[in-house]
């Protein structure tokens, strides 16, 4: 009886001693839990409206119950095929990014969009470059992860999300998120960014 | 009753319980096969579960975006990208303020005053100018001469402005010197027009308010 409420304790303290740093390493900026995915069923796939095109359709959405905080972000392709087209949608009245693969959301995260002086460009932008060690020539500044839009450098970009700043016209993204975007996307691939 | 494994061959003749731990089991692994079914990519039964899933309100994807969004930002609250000021502590009527408040000035500095020398210890030093060179003012310190000089400092020589090719004259070498009169234009003695235009148009303005003060002062007076 005594072994057995010992070892009961020695289970329990194991536990613990697990669930505690995994707790306390998981960082705040990833929220949500590997498998939280919210799935349309086959043929019955949403539609999210796209500028000046076809909307997309959406097989999955990452199940993120809260309002995410500036600087969060959430990324999990586990159940996603590992090969399929790439599209990101920039939603700038949400403040949001979201990374499809084949349909489905692998990523998303808060952005930080231009001023209303330097306003962000909405459409269909192929991505003419990538660079994961930029610096602009425009405003001296480190744009680490850049993914160019436009020609005139508007780009994706790793900055400080914070609430309360803006960009003169880029996206800004979280830093982590930036690489995980940065490794996923390749030359030409198009990016949407949606106005209000 | 020492261990409730000790139950185990009891509990195990009822049919019922039989039956119950078949369903375990059989729950267990096919929910298994289903969670590492969707961990890979499929969504398992999907056929099966096809009827409910077509009967089941699928969610607009724009409101779970919204759901997840931080909200959306002002209209206009962004029209620089500078953090707004803190806000100026607030003066209430009749409160004097804590304490004099310098604007500008905020710290002073004072320079260094450096070591103390007694005034004994002072060197004796001649007045007057001291030159600032570290090798004593020698006429092979200074270099070649300009040419055209006996030294090079003092007063700049005295152009002749009489006949030209006077001899003697110091600082000027050669027979013919080419003499530079400095350009000095003197103001003219009589002014521009417009000038002469303004100044009456002032004194006839001053006659003018002159004679008004007089003439409204007499029906006063």
């Amino acid at each position: 009886m005594i072994r057995q409420r010992l070892g009961a304790v020695a289970l329990t303290l194991a536990a613990v001693t697990i669930a505690v740093p995994v707790a306390a390493t998981t960082t705040a900026t990833t929220i949500g839990t590997y498998g939280m995915r919210f799935r349309y069923p086959a043929g019955r796939e949403g539609a999210l409206p796209m500028t000046g095109g076809q909307p997309l359709r959406v097989r999955s959405l990452l199940n993120i119950r809260r309002p995410m905080q500036f600087g969060d972000y959430v990324w999990s392709d586990l159940g996603v095929p590992a090969t399929g087209a790439i599209r990101i949608r920039i939603d700038l009245p949400r403040q949001t990014v979201s990374v499809f693969r084949d349909g489905h959301e692998i990523g998303t995260a808060v952005i930080l969009y231009g001023t209303d002086h330097k306003p962000t460009p909405t459409g269909t932008f192929p991505i003419l470059m990538r660079a994961r060690q930029h610096t602009s020539t425009l405003y001296d500044a480190e744009m680490p992860y850049m993914l160019r839009l436009t020609n005139d450098g508007v780009a994706v970009h790793a900055s400080a999300v914070r609430r309360g700043s803006a960009t003169h016209g880029c996206i800004g993204v979280p830093l982590a998120f930036a690489r995980l975007l940065f490794d996923q996307v390749a030359r030409g691939d198009l990016v949407t960014i949606v106005g209000a | 009753m020492k261990n409730w494994r000790s139950l185990l061959p009891y509990v195990s003749r009822v049919p019922v319980v039989r039956v119950a731990m078949a369903l375990g089991v059989g729950t267990t692994v096919i929910g298994g096969y289903a969670g590492l079914g969707y961990l890979g990519g499929t969504v398992p039964f999907a056929e099966a579960m096809n009827l409910p899933a077509a009967l089941a309100v699928m969610p607009d994807p724009l409101s779970i975006l919204t759901a997840r969004s931080p909200g959306e930002r002002g209209k206009g609250a962004m029209f620089n990208i500078k953090a707004n000021k803190p806000p100026k502590p607030r003066q209430y009527a009749g409160v004097p303020p804590r304490g004099p408040r310098e604007r500008v000035l905020g710290n002073v500095r004072e320079r260094n005053p450096g070591p103390v020398v007694p005034a004994g210890a002072l060197p004796l030093q001649p007045a007057g100018f001291v030159p600032d060179l570290p090798v004593p003012l020698t006429p092979d310190a200074l270099g070649p001469l300009p040419p055209g000089g006996t030294t090079g400092f003092g007063p700049p020589g005295v152009f002749p402005t009489g006949p030209v090719g006077t001899p003697g004259v110091p600082g000027v070498p050669g027979p013919n010197p080419t003499p530079t009169p400095t350009p000095i234009i003197p103001a003219p003695a009589v002014p521009e027009p417009a000038t002469w235009a303004m100044m009456s148009l002032g004194f006839a303005l001053t006659g003018l308010a002159v004679r008004r003060r007089k003439r409204t002062r007499a029906p006063a007076a």
